[in-house]
């Protein structure tokens, strides 16, 4: 009995595959369970045949053959209709079966046999995935049973031990548990496709997201480099690494075609050396900038959407940790679209209390100027007419028609005046500097043009960030402006900025320092703000 | 079995590729039966822990130590699969169980029985876990293995070898308890010995006393020495049973050895140990003999024993004054040892301190006195050949 299950368990899986393997072929999809019959009742009767003495082999054999020729006489033509025309299957499983008890036989017995055997279906299954025909779910899973028995007994087979080591007992009494581990895998889904590891992906963007947090939150303070710096001073927090950190990513929601500066901090004094709030902040400073662009666009221009157009950027705070919320310049409106902070506006400056939460996410509405356009640049030459009824209408384009009151074109009068105020002084130049000044500035009708020969003469300076500290003897504006234009004349965005903007005021105009970041931003997208992308820049 | 657990580990791993890379049943069922593969094994293991019988049995827990006792044990799987792999590991540090080893690790079909019967022998006296220590479990592709730790241990008492010597080496054993001679060989001129507490102040002897600066009384022409005397060091030398245990039992072999070849010359023995003082057994006849063996097997040895105390206490006793020979059995000769063996020596004793141990002679301390003599004891040798 021993003998007859353990063959069985060799025998009987490899006839299954064989005859899957079979139906795949012929694209037979369900096996029927004749068919099963087929295969497994003739191995079934072999393999009893083999174990039975001598007398009642020739018994079974016996009866078998009485059986099989007494039903061909009795009913030849529905052997012929059965057999051959509805079944034409029959004969090649029967083969099958037979085959497959032969070499099933042999690996239950025969070592050498029982390795080819195994391997052969292995590698037969590895050839199912691109070149053969796949057998079906249960015969990949009955040539698994036969590999793992196989592997059972030769793993007995080499293993010392004492007391009953008979390796066929041993394989009968330990295949339940080989046929517990096929039959649970088999229980589970196999889709077709490749697993997308989706949960996994998942579970490791929830992980580095919790790992990200805690190493925020724990991981160094408002100093971690980000190329951005609000000291003010000139000449410092150069990046010079070959890896510059991403710091911001800027999700850009329509076609901008200009660059966009994103303001983290601005300036009114200098003292030579560095910039720094010195003067009484302006309230609502933001929302009055970006009315008073609105309305000088209404008022000079036929279509102020030919100066300025609405824009709308999200920017996502990746690696930076710091106090400065990075707004675009004409800022309208901004909203939190990860978690909610308290924001503080001074002079424009926007800031948290402490930091940035993580991986903030601030969506950004603003004006975009049109310095593409040839009609900005008429807008810019002329003079715009300024009526209180003019004001009125910016108002009602912002849906503030009904706060009058607080942005009133009383109250942008005096914003006016604050701007002048804080942004506008007395800057002596000195006597060669005026006089080359004045060479530049020549025959300019405007103000506008006055400054862009001035842009035009400050981009014909070197621009290098090898530079030399500003020397401890440049105590003001004035002596900057000498050392920088008349000595030095080379430098980088923090000199040039401080310089356009001293210049500009030395002409009456107001004018800041403003830092953080410049991007070039064209089409729709998703920009990476790098701490190399850290600047300065003018404001007029 | 490492080796197939990495195989195992790198077909889960290449099964996972599988699945990143190919749907369909081959792939996703390599991959599940990858991963079903070794929790099934755990399952099988727990099972067979669960089921798995195990019986010992000793014919007596009293034991003498070196003496072959009746030892079996059963391993039974009364359950419908098969116990792959067995493995019964036994106490080794004091006993040894005959003709089994560790490694062999046993199969049991379902309705098997294996019955293994053979002979326990405890090397040293103590009492201790003997017979099966644990069972490990191993499935049947080899990959896993469970340890199971015996909770029913059979635990012993042994007791000390009677170790029947027929002399001693480099020693006449009807010398060690004859007559002496009067004199005192430290003082030839006077047969004087250091006084003892208990001793008459008439038997002072002045002159000899200012002549050697501490004081002497006389000692009476036919004054004789009584017997032996022996003393049984209580010091344990470490803290671990594996190295106390075998010094200990070769102390008291040798001890019980000594006092059965002087008793059974008709030499009466005194024994001398030290509880808050010092006591005194004698052996003087084959049932005080057995008395002393009783007391022997319960000796008790101590890390912190009082020696210093114990052997000023010996020194100042008056009993051991008046032996020929006094015996020492230790397994540390110390300066303590040594200071009592001169002051023997001094009272005309010969001390014989046999040193157990591992020792090698060379390594063994040598005597500075002429007349007490270190035979080393190692525990792996054979008392009778040693001594």
């Amino acid at each position: 009995m021993i003998e007859f299950i353990y063959d069985m368990l060799y025998i009987a899986p490899l006839s299954l595959t064989a005859m899957l393997y079979w139906c795949g072929l012929f694209g037979v999809e369900e096996p029927t369970f004749l068919m099963y019959m087929a295969v497994l009742v003739p191995v079934f009767v072999l393999d009893l045949l083999v174990h039975l003495k001598a007398r009642e082999r020739m018994l079974v054999l016996g009866i078998t053959g009485a059986v099989f020729v007494s039903v061909s006489f009795v009913v030849s033509r529905f052997w012929e209709d059965f057999y051959l025309s509805d079944h034409p299957w029959i004969i090649p499983l029967l083969i099958i079966s037979v085959l497959s008890f032969l070499i099933g036989f042999a690996a239950a017995n025969l070592t050498v046999f029982r390795i080819v055997v195994s391997l052969s279906l292995i590698v037969m299954l590895i050839l199912s995935l691109e070149v053969i025909e796949y057998p079906a779910k249960k015969g990949v899973f009955a040539a698994f049973f036969f590999v793992l028995v196989c592997l059972s007994t030769e793993v007995h087979i080499r293993w010392k031990r004492f007391g009953d080591t008979n390796t066929k007992k041993h394989l009968v009494f330990t295949s339940l548990f080989i046929f517990a581990i096929v039959f649970t895998a088999s229980r589970f889904n196999a889709p077709d496709k490749p697993y997308d590891w989706r949960l996994f992906k998942a579970i490791w963007s929830q992980v580095s997201e919790t790992v990200g947090r805690l190493k925020f939150s724990i991981g160094p303070g408002n100093d971690m480099y980000i190329g951005f710096s609000d000291s003010g001073e000139i000449g410092s927090d150069v990046e010079k690494s070959d890896h510059p950190k991403p710091v911001l990513e800027v999700n850009v929601l329509s076609d901008i075609n200009v660059p966009v500066n994103f303001t983290g901090n601005m300036y009114d004094s200098f003292d030579g050396h560095a910039w720094t709030e010195q003067k009484d902040p302006i309230a609502n400073m933001r929302r009055m900038d970006a009315l008073e662009c609105l309305f000088s666009a209404k008022s000079g221009s036929e279509d102020y959407r030919d100066v300025i157009r609405d824009a709308a950027v999200n920017v996502k705070y990746v690696n930076a940790k710091t106090r400065y919320l990075f707004v675009a310049s004409k800022l309208t409106d901004y909203s939190f679209l990860s978690s909610h902070t308290e924001i503080t506006e001074t002079s424009g400056v926007l800031t948290f209390d402490k930091h940035n939460p993580y991986r903030l996410e601030v969506k950004e509405q603003f004006y975009k100027l049109n310095t593409d356009s040839p009609a900005f640049y008429e807008y810019m030459s002329t003079d715009s007419v300024n009526t209180d009824e003019a004001w009125k209408s910016s108002l009602r384009t912002v849906g503030l028609g009904k706060l009058s009151d607080q942005f009133g074109y009383d109250q942008y009068l005096e914003y006016r005046e604050s701007v002048k105020e804080k942004y506008c002084e007395d800057i002596t130049l000195s006597s060669e500097l005026k006089s080359k000044l004045a060479v530049l500035y020549d025959g300019a009708r405007s103000d506008y043009e006055k400054l862009k020969r001035l842009e035009q003469a400050l981009n014909k300076m070197k621009y290098t960030t090898d530079t030399e500290p500003i020397p401890e003897g440049v105590t003001n504006a004035s002596e900057f402006l000498d050392y920088f234009l008349l000595e030095e004349k080379e430098g980088y965005c923090t000199h040039y900025a401080t310089a356009f903007v001293l210049l500009a005021r030395a002409e009456g105009l107001p004018a800041r320092y403003a830092a953080g970041y410049r991007i070039n931003i064209e089409k729709a997208g998703t920009y990476t703000v790098t701490s190399n992308m850290a600047h300065a820049w003018p404001e007029v | 079995m490492l080796r197939n657990r990495l195989i195992l580990a790198a077909l889960w791993i290449f099964s996972l590729v599988g699945i990143s890379f190919y749907g369909g049943p081959l792939t996703y069922g390599f991959f599940a039966v990858m991963t079903i593969l070794p929790i099934v094994l755990l399952l099988y293991l727990l099972l067979v822990l669960a089921r798995f019988k195990i019986y010992q049995h000793l014919e007596s827990r009293e034991i003498v130590s070196n003496h072959k006792i009746p030892f079996y044990f059963t391993l039974q799987n009364e359950d419908l699969f098969a116990f792959s792999a067995v493995r019964v590991t036994f106490y080794s540090d004091f006993s040894v169980i005959d003709g089994l080893s560790d490694d062999n690790e046993y199969e049991l079909l379902p309705k098997d029985k294996i019955k293994k019967e053979t002979g326990l022998i405890c090397k040293y006296r103590g009492e201790y876990n003997v017979g099966i220590r644990s069972v490990t479990l191993r499935d049947f592709l080899c990959i896993f293995k469970i340890t199971y730790k015996n909770r029913e241990a059979l635990r012993v008492r042994v007791v000390p070898d009677i170790i029947t010597l027929s002399g001693l080496k480099s020693i006449d054993v009807e010398s060690v308890s004859a007559r002496d001679s009067l004199a005192n060989p430290a003082y030839p001129d006077a047969s004087v010995r250091d006084y003892i507490t208990g001793d008459d102040a008439r038997r002072i002897n002045w002159k000899q006393s200012a002549k050697t600066g501490h004081i002497m009384v006389k000692k009476f022409i036919g004054e004789e020495r009584n017997g032996v005397g022996l003393i049984i060091d209580p010091y344990r030398i470490s803290d671990k049973d594996t190295e106390y245990l075998p010094i200990e039992n070769r102390i008291l072999e040798t001890a019980i050895a000594l006092c059965k070849l002087l008793e059974s010359k008709r030499i009466p023995v005194s024994v001398y140990r030290y509880a808050s003082g010092v006591k005194e057994t004698s052996v003087d006849s084959p049932e005080s003999f057995n008395d002393f063996y009783r007391l022997a097997s319960d000796f008790s040895f101590e890390r912190d024993a009082e020696r210093v105390e114990m052997y000023d206490a010996l020194s100042l006793c008056k009993s051991i004054s008046e032996k020929k020979t006094v015996f020492i059995v230790t397994a540390d000769v110390n300066e303590s040892v040594l200071m009592f063996s001169k002051s023997l020596n001094q009272n005309d004793i010969q001390a014989i301190v046999y040193s157990v141990g591992d020792e090698t002679a060379d390594e063994t301390p040598v005597s500075p006195y002429i007349h007490t003599k270190i035979i080393p004891v190692p525990t792996t040798k054979s008392l009778v050949e040693v001594i």
